[in-house]
Protein backbone atom coordinates (compact mmCIF):
# COMPACT_ATOMS: atom_id res chain seq x y z
CA UNK A 1 0.00 0.00 0.00
CA UNK A 2 0.95 3.79 -0.90
CA UNK A 3 0.46 6.12 1.84
CA UNK A 4 0.69 9.58 1.57
CA UNK A 5 1.18 12.56 3.87
CA UNK A 6 -2.47 13.47 4.28
CA UNK A 7 -4.11 16.40 6.60
CA UNK A 8 -6.91 14.59 9.08
CA UNK A 9 -9.13 16.81 8.02
CA UNK A 10 -9.73 18.89 4.35
CA UNK A 11 -11.17 21.78 6.13
CA UNK A 12 -10.32 23.13 9.68
CA UNK A 13 -12.51 26.02 11.01
CA UNK A 14 -11.84 27.90 14.06
CA UNK A 15 -13.28 31.21 15.42
CA UNK A 16 -11.32 33.93 17.79
CA UNK A 17 -12.51 36.24 20.41
CA UNK A 18 -11.07 39.63 21.64
CA UNK A 19 -10.22 37.01 24.88
CA UNK A 20 -8.25 34.35 22.61
CA UNK A 21 -4.33 34.23 23.00
CA UNK A 22 -2.05 34.44 20.33
CA UNK A 23 -1.83 30.55 19.13
CA UNK A 24 -5.14 29.08 18.00
CA UNK A 25 -5.60 25.88 16.03
CA UNK A 26 -3.11 23.46 15.30
CA UNK A 27 -3.24 21.85 11.71
CA UNK A 28 -2.80 18.33 11.71
CA UNK A 29 -1.33 16.05 8.75
CA UNK A 30 0.13 12.79 9.04
CA UNK A 31 2.63 10.82 6.83
CA UNK A 32 2.62 6.80 7.73
CA UNK A 33 5.46 6.16 5.01
CA UNK A 34 7.99 8.62 7.32
CA UNK A 35 11.38 7.57 8.00
CA UNK A 36 12.34 10.41 10.41
CA UNK A 37 9.54 9.72 12.73
CA UNK A 38 6.86 11.38 11.04
CA UNK A 39 7.86 15.01 11.52
CA UNK A 40 6.72 17.26 8.71
CA UNK A 41 6.50 21.00 8.47
CA UNK A 42 3.55 23.60 7.52
CA UNK A 43 3.53 26.48 4.92
CA UNK A 44 1.07 28.89 3.98
CA UNK A 45 0.22 28.10 0.63
CA UNK A 46 -1.71 31.80 0.32
CA UNK A 47 -0.38 34.99 -0.62
CA UNK A 48 -0.58 37.61 1.76
CA UNK A 49 -2.98 35.90 4.45
CA UNK A 50 -3.40 39.32 6.99
CA UNK A 51 -2.55 38.53 10.30
CA UNK A 52 -1.47 35.08 10.66
CA UNK A 53 1.32 32.62 10.18
CA UNK A 54 2.06 29.08 11.44
CA UNK A 55 4.37 27.42 13.19
CA UNK A 56 6.41 25.47 10.59
CA UNK A 57 7.16 22.54 13.27
CA UNK A 58 4.27 22.34 14.90
CA UNK A 59 1.08 23.33 12.50
CA UNK A 60 -0.23 26.28 15.24
CA UNK A 61 -2.05 28.97 13.74
CA UNK A 62 -0.71 31.95 15.13
CA UNK A 63 -0.93 35.34 15.22
CA UNK A 64 1.96 37.67 13.23
CA UNK A 65 4.79 38.66 14.70
CA UNK A 66 3.87 42.51 13.02
CA UNK A 67 0.33 42.23 14.21
CA UNK A 68 -0.05 43.42 17.92
CA UNK A 69 -2.82 41.67 19.15
CA UNK A 70 -6.12 40.77 18.56
CA UNK A 71 -7.77 43.96 19.30
CA UNK A 72 -5.60 45.07 16.46
CA UNK A 73 -7.27 43.49 13.97
CA UNK A 74 -9.69 45.16 11.77
CA UNK A 75 -13.47 42.52 11.58
CA UNK A 76 -14.28 43.38 8.16
CA UNK A 77 -11.48 41.66 6.95
CA UNK A 78 -13.23 38.25 8.15
CA UNK A 79 -13.64 35.32 7.93
CA UNK A 80 -10.14 34.95 6.51
CA UNK A 81 -9.40 32.13 4.21
CA UNK A 82 -5.93 30.31 3.26
CA UNK A 83 -4.16 27.25 2.15
CA UNK A 84 -2.12 25.08 3.96
CA UNK A 85 0.28 22.55 3.14
CA UNK A 86 2.75 19.78 4.61
CA UNK A 87 5.88 18.45 3.37
CA UNK A 88 7.73 15.65 4.78
CA UNK A 89 11.45 15.17 6.17
CA UNK A 90 12.51 13.48 3.63
CA UNK A 91 15.37 13.30 1.02
CA UNK A 92 13.37 14.22 -1.35
CA UNK A 93 10.54 16.16 0.96
CA UNK A 94 7.24 14.94 -0.19
CA UNK A 95 4.16 17.56 -0.25
CA UNK A 96 0.96 16.86 1.10
CA UNK A 97 -1.45 15.43 -1.58
CA UNK A 98 -3.79 18.19 -1.28
CA UNK A 99 -4.04 21.11 0.75
CA UNK A 100 -6.08 21.87 3.67
CA UNK A 101 -8.17 25.15 3.64
CA UNK A 102 -8.65 27.38 6.68
CA UNK A 103 -11.11 29.62 7.58
CA UNK A 104 -10.60 32.00 10.50
CA UNK A 105 -13.69 33.68 11.85
CA UNK A 106 -13.99 36.67 14.21
CA UNK A 107 -16.26 36.83 16.93
CA UNK A 108 -16.88 39.99 18.94
CA UNK A 109 -19.34 39.19 21.39
CA UNK A 110 -16.85 39.70 23.95
CA UNK A 111 -17.50 36.54 25.74
CA UNK A 112 -14.81 33.83 27.27
CA UNK A 113 -13.05 31.34 24.28
CA UNK A 114 -15.64 28.53 24.86
CA UNK A 115 -12.52 26.06 24.35
CA UNK A 116 -8.98 25.14 24.79
CA UNK A 117 -6.68 22.81 25.26
CA UNK A 118 -4.66 23.69 28.56
CA UNK A 119 -1.81 21.50 30.08
CA UNK A 120 0.16 21.65 26.40
CA UNK A 121 -2.43 19.46 25.32
CA UNK A 122 -2.38 20.74 21.92
CA UNK A 123 0.72 19.59 21.87
CA UNK A 124 1.44 16.42 19.16
CA UNK A 125 2.54 13.80 21.86
CA UNK A 126 4.88 11.25 21.22
CA UNK A 127 5.22 7.87 23.68
CA UNK A 128 6.44 4.75 24.22
CA UNK A 129 4.48 2.36 25.67
CA UNK A 130 5.38 -1.23 26.57
CA UNK A 131 3.49 -3.51 25.31
CA UNK A 132 2.31 -5.89 27.81
CA UNK A 133 2.31 -3.39 30.89
CA UNK A 134 -1.46 -2.82 30.14
CA UNK A 135 -2.41 -6.58 30.54
CA UNK A 136 -1.18 -6.35 34.28
CA UNK A 137 -2.83 -2.49 34.62
CA UNK A 138 -5.32 -2.85 32.32
CA UNK A 139 -6.97 0.61 33.72
CA UNK A 140 -4.01 2.59 33.81
CA UNK A 141 -4.01 5.31 31.51
CA UNK A 142 -1.36 4.73 28.91
CA UNK A 143 1.57 7.05 30.27
CA UNK A 144 5.23 7.46 30.24
CA UNK A 145 7.50 8.94 32.94
CA UNK A 146 8.63 12.18 32.48
CA UNK A 147 6.61 12.54 28.74
CA UNK A 148 3.16 12.38 29.17
CA UNK A 149 0.76 11.12 32.20
CA UNK A 150 -2.26 9.89 29.92
CA UNK A 151 -4.36 12.55 30.53
CA UNK A 152 -5.87 15.36 28.12
CA UNK A 153 -7.09 18.78 29.59
CA UNK A 154 -9.47 21.07 28.11
CA UNK A 155 -11.42 24.03 29.10
CA UNK A 156 -14.98 24.59 27.90
CA UNK A 157 -17.81 27.13 29.14
CA UNK A 158 -19.43 25.54 26.94
CA UNK A 159 -22.87 23.84 28.22
CA UNK A 160 -23.24 20.79 25.92
CA UNK A 161 -20.70 18.34 27.12
CA UNK A 162 -19.64 15.35 23.98
CA UNK A 163 -17.51 13.09 24.73
CA UNK A 164 -13.71 12.88 23.66
CA UNK A 165 -13.03 10.96 20.21
CA UNK A 166 -10.12 8.94 19.49
CA UNK A 167 -9.63 7.84 15.58
CA UNK A 168 -6.91 6.78 13.37
CA UNK A 169 -6.56 9.31 10.34
CA UNK A 170 -6.94 6.08 7.67
CA UNK A 171 -11.19 5.68 7.57
CA UNK A 172 -10.77 2.24 7.15
CA UNK A 173 -9.17 1.65 10.88
CA UNK A 174 -12.28 0.93 12.35
CA UNK A 175 -10.81 -1.32 15.34
CA UNK A 176 -8.41 1.15 16.93
CA UNK A 177 -7.38 -0.23 20.55
CA UNK A 178 -7.25 2.55 22.07
CA UNK A 179 -9.77 5.00 23.52
CA UNK A 180 -10.89 8.26 25.49
CA UNK A 181 -12.26 8.03 28.80
CA UNK A 182 -15.75 9.80 29.17
CA UNK A 183 -14.45 13.55 31.06
CA UNK A 184 -14.40 14.70 33.85
CA UNK A 185 -15.49 17.15 34.77
CA UNK A 186 -13.85 20.67 37.48
CA UNK A 187 -15.44 24.04 36.85
CA UNK A 188 -15.37 24.51 33.50
CA UNK A 189 -11.67 22.50 32.92
CA UNK A 190 -12.41 18.71 31.77
CA UNK A 191 -9.95 15.62 32.18
CA UNK A 192 -10.30 12.92 29.95
CA UNK A 193 -7.65 9.72 29.71
CA UNK A 194 -6.61 7.58 26.99
CA UNK A 195 -6.65 3.81 27.41
CA UNK A 196 -6.50 0.47 25.69
CA UNK A 197 -9.82 -0.40 24.57
CA UNK A 198 -10.37 -4.47 25.52
CA UNK B 1 -5.11 -12.42 30.42
CA UNK B 2 -5.94 -10.25 26.98
CA UNK B 3 -4.60 -6.80 25.34
CA UNK B 4 -6.08 -5.74 22.20
CA UNK B 5 -2.38 -4.53 21.25
CA UNK B 6 0.56 -6.73 20.23
CA UNK B 7 3.56 -4.90 19.07
CA UNK B 8 4.38 -7.72 16.27
CA UNK B 9 1.27 -6.82 14.48
CA UNK B 10 1.45 -2.98 14.58
CA UNK B 11 3.93 -1.37 16.75
CA UNK B 12 3.22 2.13 16.00
CA UNK B 13 0.17 4.17 16.15
CA UNK B 14 -1.04 7.61 15.13
CA UNK B 15 -4.18 8.66 17.02
CA UNK B 16 -5.85 12.31 16.58
CA UNK B 17 -7.85 13.12 19.66
CA UNK B 18 -10.63 15.71 19.28
CA UNK B 19 -13.73 17.20 21.15
CA UNK B 20 -16.70 17.34 18.87
CA UNK B 21 -18.55 20.29 20.54
CA UNK B 22 -16.97 22.39 21.13
CA UNK B 23 -14.68 21.92 18.31
CA UNK B 24 -10.89 20.76 19.72
CA UNK B 25 -8.14 18.45 17.95
CA UNK B 26 -5.23 17.46 19.11
CA UNK B 27 -2.90 14.11 18.05
CA UNK B 28 -0.87 11.47 19.87
CA UNK B 29 2.16 9.24 18.18
CA UNK B 30 2.16 5.99 20.02
CA UNK B 31 4.93 3.44 20.04
CA UNK B 32 4.54 0.02 21.27
CA UNK B 33 8.40 -1.67 22.69
CA UNK B 34 8.19 -4.76 22.25
CA UNK B 35 8.06 -7.48 25.31
CA UNK B 36 9.31 -10.96 25.03
CA UNK B 37 5.77 -12.53 24.63
CA UNK B 38 6.30 -14.95 21.84
CA UNK B 39 8.38 -18.41 21.83
CA UNK B 40 10.44 -20.07 19.01
CA UNK B 41 8.44 -21.75 16.81
CA UNK B 42 8.83 -24.38 14.46
CA UNK B 43 6.36 -25.50 11.25
CA UNK B 44 7.60 -29.26 12.53
CA UNK B 45 8.45 -30.71 15.59
CA UNK B 46 10.43 -33.89 14.17
CA UNK B 47 12.84 -34.33 11.44
CA UNK B 48 14.78 -37.72 10.55
CA UNK B 49 18.67 -37.09 9.50
CA UNK B 50 20.56 -40.39 8.16
CA UNK B 51 24.20 -40.40 9.10
CA UNK B 52 26.58 -43.30 6.79
CA UNK B 53 28.28 -45.61 8.71
CA UNK B 54 31.89 -45.52 9.07
CA UNK B 55 31.88 -41.95 8.33
CA UNK B 56 34.76 -40.23 10.59
CA UNK B 57 35.22 -36.84 11.87
CA UNK B 58 33.55 -34.12 13.85
CA UNK B 59 30.92 -33.40 10.84
CA UNK B 60 27.99 -31.76 10.85
CA UNK B 61 24.59 -33.54 10.02
CA UNK B 62 22.09 -30.66 9.78
CA UNK B 63 20.77 -27.47 10.71
CA UNK B 64 17.32 -26.30 12.03
CA UNK B 65 16.10 -23.09 12.46
CA UNK B 66 13.07 -21.75 14.59
CA UNK B 67 11.24 -18.27 14.47
CA UNK B 68 10.30 -16.15 16.77
CA UNK B 69 7.71 -13.58 16.13
CA UNK B 70 9.16 -10.86 18.73
CA UNK B 71 10.46 -7.56 16.80
CA UNK B 72 13.00 -6.53 19.10
CA UNK B 73 16.19 -8.13 17.98
CA UNK B 74 17.45 -9.50 21.19
CA UNK B 75 13.83 -10.88 22.00
CA UNK B 76 14.22 -13.09 18.45
CA UNK B 77 17.07 -14.40 18.86
CA UNK B 78 16.73 -17.87 19.17
CA UNK B 79 19.54 -20.08 20.54
CA UNK B 80 19.45 -23.70 20.45
CA UNK B 81 20.63 -27.00 22.57
CA UNK B 82 20.83 -30.47 23.36
CA UNK B 83 18.26 -31.30 25.96
CA UNK B 84 20.12 -33.65 28.01
CA UNK B 85 17.05 -34.64 30.26
CA UNK B 86 14.97 -35.61 27.56
CA UNK B 87 17.34 -37.20 25.82
CA UNK B 88 19.04 -40.74 26.81
CA UNK B 89 22.88 -40.43 28.37
CA UNK B 90 24.27 -42.50 25.61
CA UNK B 91 22.84 -40.41 22.40
CA UNK B 92 23.98 -36.92 24.43
CA UNK B 93 27.72 -38.32 24.35
CA UNK B 94 27.63 -38.89 20.56
CA UNK B 95 25.66 -35.56 19.12
CA UNK B 96 26.42 -32.27 19.49
CA UNK B 97 24.11 -29.18 19.01
CA UNK B 98 25.98 -25.60 18.61
CA UNK B 99 23.59 -22.39 19.73
CA UNK B 100 22.90 -21.67 16.36
CA UNK B 101 21.43 -24.82 15.69
CA UNK B 102 23.83 -27.31 14.12
CA UNK B 103 23.98 -31.13 14.58
CA UNK B 104 27.09 -32.71 15.16
CA UNK B 105 28.92 -35.87 15.67
CA UNK B 106 31.98 -36.90 16.19
CA UNK B 107 31.25 -40.67 15.79
CA UNK B 108 31.94 -43.25 13.76
CA UNK B 109 29.05 -45.56 13.30
CA UNK B 110 29.19 -49.04 12.37
CA UNK B 111 25.72 -50.85 12.38
CA UNK B 112 26.51 -54.35 13.18
CA UNK B 113 27.60 -52.63 17.12
CA UNK B 114 26.19 -49.60 17.27
CA UNK B 115 22.09 -48.89 17.32
CA UNK B 116 21.03 -48.22 13.77
CA UNK B 117 18.71 -44.92 15.28
CA UNK B 118 19.06 -42.56 17.76
CA UNK B 119 16.43 -40.11 19.32
CA UNK B 120 17.60 -36.93 20.22
CA UNK B 121 15.42 -33.76 21.48
CA UNK B 122 16.85 -30.00 21.17
CA UNK B 123 15.23 -27.29 22.80
CA UNK B 124 15.28 -24.19 21.22
CA UNK B 125 15.46 -21.00 23.53
CA UNK B 126 15.51 -17.38 23.83
CA UNK B 127 18.57 -15.70 25.43
CA UNK B 128 16.27 -13.31 27.38
CA UNK B 129 13.68 -14.35 30.07
CA UNK B 130 9.61 -14.18 29.50
CA UNK B 131 8.69 -10.85 29.96
CA UNK B 132 6.84 -11.65 33.13
CA UNK B 133 8.92 -14.47 34.71
CA UNK B 134 12.50 -15.23 35.04
CA UNK B 135 11.58 -18.30 33.03
CA UNK B 136 12.45 -18.61 29.75
CA UNK B 137 10.53 -19.16 26.58
CA UNK B 138 11.16 -22.32 24.69
CA UNK B 139 10.73 -24.92 22.26
CA UNK B 140 11.45 -28.82 22.37
CA UNK B 141 12.15 -30.25 18.69
CA UNK B 142 12.47 -33.98 18.52
CA UNK B 143 15.32 -35.28 15.70
CA UNK B 144 15.57 -39.19 14.99
CA UNK B 145 18.95 -40.15 13.31
CA UNK B 146 19.24 -43.32 11.48
CA UNK B 147 22.53 -44.61 10.74
CA UNK B 148 22.71 -45.87 6.93
CA UNK B 149 24.65 -48.86 5.92
CA UNK B 150 27.48 -48.83 3.52
CA UNK B 151 27.59 -52.28 1.60
CA UNK B 152 31.05 -52.56 1.59
CA UNK B 153 30.94 -56.36 2.04
CA UNK B 154 31.86 -57.85 -1.50
CA UNK B 155 28.98 -60.80 -2.69
CA UNK B 156 30.23 -64.60 -2.06
CA UNK B 157 30.82 -66.65 -4.41
CA UNK B 158 27.42 -68.96 -3.43
CA UNK B 159 25.40 -65.12 -3.38
CA UNK B 160 26.93 -64.58 -6.79
CA UNK B 161 26.42 -68.34 -8.07
CA UNK B 162 22.04 -67.83 -7.02
CA UNK B 163 21.95 -64.60 -8.03
CA UNK B 164 22.82 -65.22 -11.69
CA UNK B 165 21.28 -68.71 -11.94
CA UNK B 166 17.92 -66.33 -11.13
CA UNK B 167 18.38 -64.04 -14.09
CA UNK B 168 18.49 -67.16 -16.30
CA UNK B 169 15.40 -68.58 -14.85
CA UNK B 170 14.00 -65.13 -15.42
CA UNK B 171 15.44 -64.81 -19.14
CA UNK B 172 14.13 -68.18 -19.92
CA UNK B 173 10.17 -67.68 -18.91
CA UNK B 174 9.64 -64.45 -20.71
Amino acid sequence: MILFLVFIMPSWNYTIYSSSNNRFLRIIAFDADSDSNGRINYYIGTRDVPYFSIERETGIIMLRDDTANIASLNISRFPIKFEVYAQDLGRPPRSSANNATVTIYYSNSGGPVPARWLDNSDKEIHINISEKFYELYPNQPISQNGVYNGSIYYESTSNIHSPVIVKSPFSYYTDLPFSATYPIQNGIRFRSDIIITR
Amino acid sequence: MFSSVDAEIQDNYFLYISVVDPPLISSIRIKLIDDNDQPPTLDIHSIVLSVLENESGYRILGQIQAFDRDIDPKYNRVLYTLNKALTDNKTSTRFDVHPNGTIWTNTTFVKEYNQAAYRLFITAFNEEPKWNSMENLTLDFQLDVQVISVNNNKPSKYFKYKYERRIISFSICQ
